[in-house]
């Protein structure tokens, strides 16, 4: 039975030892290579999501700020409004320059966004803009 | 070496098993990347052609999905002409190649009437105008509206062209 069972056991079984443990390093050092490639995607992912969700903040920080800059013009100054808008909070400032004619007048605002951009960091973003206000509609 | 093998097996299970969704969020971030990349060009476009519109109390006609108004634009014709901006919902039609499954903003003009895409993304988009006479496209944001492209319509008054033949434009 002895002499039957060692005739078919495979030949790595009757390996030396140290032929053992190379196989063992081979098979370990590939786990880590496989290990190590996913991590590796996964670090280019996170770091492109993150990339990614710092310039859509600013951007949409942006857009909200040239809206509120162009919404601006139809009040009277001086004013100030805040609001929050797609998770950024907004300020508009507008001031009378104190230079007018009997049509127009001189106002400058100024749209300042801030939200928190990725890991909970916080942003913020201003614009301003002069811009002459027309007093009354025109004949 | 049953150890080894079986944290092989182990890891190698992890790493494809997790392959479907990682991919697939992969595929989601470079789309959304696109789309947050075409929204400076867009708004460049779209600044230039309302920078030069005109008479837009009366030339200007505008729903949620369709804007259409004149503008001079000496970049793209000598002669005024006709701005449309579309907004197509795609999302029904998954299998229509690369734009299908997406709200696209199309451009056509006059000069130019096969329409290019200025946004391509997965979110619902729609056309404003705001009362300062600004054309203004809005995407939606876990439901709610908030604007993504605003440009400013400076001019309300008809065109009177006096046509420059040196600079090929109106004057």
């Amino acid at each position: 039975m002895r002499a039957l069972l060692s005739s078919i056991r495979s030949p790595a079984v009757s390996r030396p030892p140290a032929a053992q443990a190379m196989v063992l390093v081979e098979i370990l050092v590939a786990a880590l290579i496989i290990a190590a490639s996913a991590a590796l995607f996964l670090t280019v992912l996170s770091e492109a999501r993150f990339g990614l969700a710092q310039s859509r903040g600013r951007l949409q920080a942006l857009a909200i700020a040239a809206d509120l800059l162009d919404r601006a013009q139809t009040r009277r100054p001086p004013f100030q409004l805040h609001g929050v808008q797609a998770r950024h909070a907004w300020t508009l400032t507008c001031t009378d320059l104190g230079l007018r004619s009997p049509r127009l007048v001189l106002m400058r605002c100024e749209a300042r966004v801030s939200w928190r951009g990725p890991l909970g960091l916080a942003r913020d973003l201003a614009l301003s803009r002069g811009f002459a206000r027309q007093l009354s509609p025109q004949p | 070496m049953l150890v080894g093998l079986a944290i092989l097996g182990l890891i190698l299970a992890l790493a494809l098993g997790n392959l479907g969704p990682w991919l697939l969020a992969a595929r989601r971030t470079d789309s959304e990347a696109a789309f947050w990349r075409s929204v400076e060009p867009a708004q460049l476009i779209l600044a230039e052609l309302t920078a030069g519109a005109f008479d837009t109390d009366a030339q200007f006609s505008l729903t949620a999905t369709h804007a259409r108004f004149r503008a001079l634009a000496p970049t793209l014709s000598p002669s005024p002409l006709f701005v449309d901006l579309h907004i197509e919902d795609r999302r029904q039609d998954k299998d229509r190649g690369q734009n299908g499954g997406h709200v696209v903003l199309l451009l056509a003009t006059s000069a130019r009437p096969t329409p290019s895409i200025l946004l391509n993304g997965e979110r619902p988009l729609r056309l404003r105008r705001s009362s300062a006479r600004a054309l203004v496209v809005e995407a939606q944001s876990n439901g709610t509206w908030v604007p993504l492209l605003a440009a400013p319509m400076p001019a309300d008054a008809p065109l009177r062209c006096d046509f420059d033949f040196i600079a090929r434009t109106c004057r």
